[in-house]
């Protein structure tokens, strides 16, 4: 699914510049569950874009089912991130002035479908995350793990083959966190997703089949390369 | 659809911001709708009044007038007029008689040559004429004063004791002569000696007795109450409506005059000044004339205290077949200047008059707001339009730096640039047009407000030369003038003008805003999150 070529992001930063990312080889197949983790400042959140097509690599490849997503353009970008990538964030991110349910919406707006339809996935996923009570609730009304799990029930509205998740439990308390990362790795398992999770909490890392660890924008792990992987044998 | 229910929420659960946005264009909305409504309302009122000549049926208006007010009466034939004015009181009737009288003066312009206005309406491009007069009339009354005073005087006596000269020589040898003569007659007594006196010194005393009697002596001045007051009277042809010094386009109560009718029609102020009401009788010289109407006489223009129709103020004056003014209507505007010019040709000493001559001369408070207003106002409005704009255009950047988060969080899920934009410039049109009816009801408000306090207006027209120098009363020697309460409304066309700025001014914010949105990268706004 993923291939990284020598996946370099270069940041300005004064006179210096700074490998936010550097040379990064990496395979990530379909259905995987990866765990990225490592220090602040390590890279993580820029390998994450870098993946879900929000940044482009100063030099190097990030190879999306065989797509150089650096030669892309916006709009295919979009299109991509429209359509295969699911973003969760550790802010939540949800729109303040709409409700749980046009949050949800908001998510599968993009995309041609019938009003009613659309509405009816929306309150179905926030049923399906637990959150079927809630649906007419602004984010302000609503704790921290339920906002999550409304921008859970975003990021899958429109079936994406993959999901990143940028630190997601990192303003939950553990409790809360485990019950958000149980439900991501239940619901890819179920759609059969590809997970890429940044963390810095090695036991959210532990929900992740395979864990890869940063520091200085560089991979440490010898087995920058998957093994051989099935979804069958992850589960 | 979602993306005006996104619209709908955005506006209204970020009810602070949308209010303060369309609150700041609604400013800049009623300012120009209000600048334009006052503008229009001034000019319109400005043009009502400014265009006498206009409203009294005329495009041109011919007189002669005395070189001034101050040398009036060195004229000649003015002075020849002016000599009626003075009273020969024993011609009012018997002392202690009440009396009444009409003195007929020139009002500063000397009459027109006879047939100036037959001679002016055979002029090509000359649509009508009309001749008028204005006079100005003192009127007297009171009681007839005594003039002759008789003065009963007592018989009385006088004795006159007179001085004579001493003797000359000569004398005094004659009496010598004459002494020695009748002493040699031997017969002298007083008698004699007396007759030998020269002649002066015969008698030396006398009596004088004067019987009584009455004299009669002129009392100067005599003891009356007359009083006098002044007005001045206009003569109008009845049979001509459409033009005249007056037209029904002034009556402002009761009609117009009728021909052949001893009517009158009276300025308002004279009337309420003289406590006259529509019904009484006016009576000038013994005539009496009925008030059938009252006037608002025109700024500027032949006003009058008193109109009448024209042959009876020619006979009440004695000056018939006289006119002082002739009113002229063109055919065609494009044919006033022409004719202007012919009538210059035909009467060198005669003055004539268009309307643009008058506007230059009036000011007044109503002529000061119209000047702001041109001057300033429409400036005024443009800059504070801009000003709002720009509050609203910042108000709709900061609300877009706010939604950094927001917007970066809707490209990450697949919201194109173009989506992001469209919802940005979907609100700010919302914001637009709520600023713009927001504008319209605030508009229409202070404009009520405005029209309601603002005190009437007042145009100035110059007393007296000034007057005469424009075309009217050379004897009105204060200054005319006349009051206006603005009638101004929101025009419809400008209200939707000015909503059409408001959504242009809506746009123009959001355009900035989107363009912010829209070079928003959603990395950057991931990295926010950090």
């Amino acid at each position: 699914m993923y291939e990284l070529r020598e996946a370099t992001r270069l940041y300005r930063q004064g006179p210096s510049v700074i490998p936010a990312v550097d040379h990064v080889d990496l395979s990530i197949h379909q259905g995987e569950f990866v765990a990225v983790t490592g220090p602040s400042g390590s890279g993580k959140s820029t390998l994450l874009s870098l993946l879900g097509g929000l940044d482009r690599t100063s030099s190097g490849q990030v190879l999306f089912d065989a797509l150089d997503l650096a030669r892309l353009s916006d709009r295919e970008l979009t299109d991509l991130r429209r359509h295969a990538f699911g973003f969760i964030f550790q802010q939540f991110n949800l729109i303040p002035t709409l409700t749980a349910l046009e949050n949800v919406e908001a998510g599968m707006a993009p995309i041609r479908m019938k009003s009613r339809s659309r509405r009816d996935a929306a309150r179905q996923l926030l049923d399906e995350v637990g959150l079927g009570s809630r649906t007419r609730h602004l984010p302000s009304q609503l704790s921290g793990g339920e906002q999550q799990r409304v921008a859970i029930a975003r990021a899958l509205a429109k079936n994406p083959s993959v999901l990143l998740a940028d630190e997601p439990t990192g303003n939950l308390d553990s409790r809360i966190g485990a019950e958000i990362l149980e439900l991501i790795a239940l619901f890819s398992e179920r759609r059969g997703q590809t997970v890429v999770l940044v963390t810095h909490d090695r036991e959210a890392s532990r929900y992740a089949r395979r864990t890869i660890r940063l520091r200085d924008g560089r991979l440490l792990d010898r087995a920058r390369v998957a093994p051989d992987f099935s979804p069958a044998l992850a589960l | 659809m979602f993306y005006l229910r996104y619209c709908r929420e955005e506006l209204v659960r970020r009810g602070g911001r949308t209010f303060l946005a369309a609150l700041a264009l609604a400013v800049g909305v009623a300012l120009v709708i209000d600048v334009a409504a006052l503008g229009s309302a001034l000019h319109t009122g400005q043009a009502r009044i400014l265009n006498p000549l206009a409203s009294v049926g005329s495009d041109l208006l011919v007189t002669r007038a005395a070189q001034s007010a101050a040398s009036a009466s060195a004229n000649p034939e003015i002075d020849s007029q002016m000599q009626s004015v003075v009273t020969d009181l024993s011609k009012l009737g018997n002392p202690g008689d009440h009396f009444m009288h009409d003195f007929f003066l020139p009002s500063g312009e000397l009459p027109l040559p006879t047939g100036a206005a037959a001679l002016i309406s055979l002029m090509p491009g000359v649509a009508q004429v009309s001749g008028g007069l204005t006079l100005q009339v003192v009127h007297q009354e009171g009681t007839v004063p005594k003039i002759v005073a008789e003065l009963q005087q007592a018989a009385r006596t006088f004795t006159v004791q007179q001085s004579v000269a001493p003797l000359t020589a000569a004398e005094q040898s004659q009496i010598q002569t004459c002494v020695q003569a009748a002493q040699q007659s031997g017969h002298i007594d007083d008698a004699t000696f007396t007759k030998c006196l020269p002649e002066r010194f015969r008698s030396t005393s006398f009596t004088v007795t004067i019987p009584a009697q009455t004299i009669q002596q002129v009392v100067n001045p005599p003891q009356t109450d007359i009083r006098s007051t002044s007005f001045t009277i206009g003569g109008v042809d009845p049979a001509q409506n459409a033009i005249g010094i007056v037209t029904p386009a002034q009556v402002t109560a009761g009609r117009f005059l009728e021909p052949e009718l001893p009517e009158a029609l009276l300025a308002e102020g004279y009337a309420q000044q003289h406590h006259l009401a529509l019904g009484q009788d006016f009576v000038i010289n013994g005539t009496r004339l009925t008030v059938v109407g009252l006037v608002k006489p025109p700024l500027a223009g032949q006003a009058a205290d008193v109109y009448v129709p024209l042959p009876d103020l020619q006979k009440l004056s004695d000056r018939s077949g006289l006119v002082n003014v002739v009113l002229v209507r063109a055919a065609s505007a494009g044919d006033v200047p022409r004719i202007s010019a012919e009538i210059h040709a035909a009467f060198p000493d005669a003055q004539v008059t268009a309307s643009t001559d008058i506007a230059a001369q009036v000011s007044g408070s109503l002529v000061d707001a119209r000047n702001l207003v041109d001057r300033t106002g429409r400036w005024l409005a443009a800059i504070v339009l801009v000003a709002t704009s720009s509050i609203t255009c910042m108000l709709m950047l900061a609300a877009v730096g706010r939604r950094v988060r927001e917007l970066g969080t809707l490209r990450a899920i697949g919201w194109s640039s173009a989506l992001i934009v469209r919802q940005v410039m979907g609100e700010s049109l919302v914001i637009g047009l709520l600023g713009g009816i927001f504008g319209v009801a605030l508009a229409v408000g202070v404009l009520d407000a405005v029209v309601q306090l603002l005190p009437p207006l007042q145009a100035v027209a110059p007393p007296s030369s000034g007057a005469s120098a424009l075309f009217g009363m050379g004897a009105i020697t204060h200054p005319l003038s006349q009051t206006i309460r603005l009638q101004a409304s929101a025009s419809p066309t400008i209200a939707g003008i000015a909503v059409l700025l408001a959504l242009l001014g809506g746009l123009l914010a959001g355009g900035g805003a989107a363009a912010r949105a829209a070079r928003l990268r959603p990395s950057d706004a991931l990295r926010e999150l950090g």
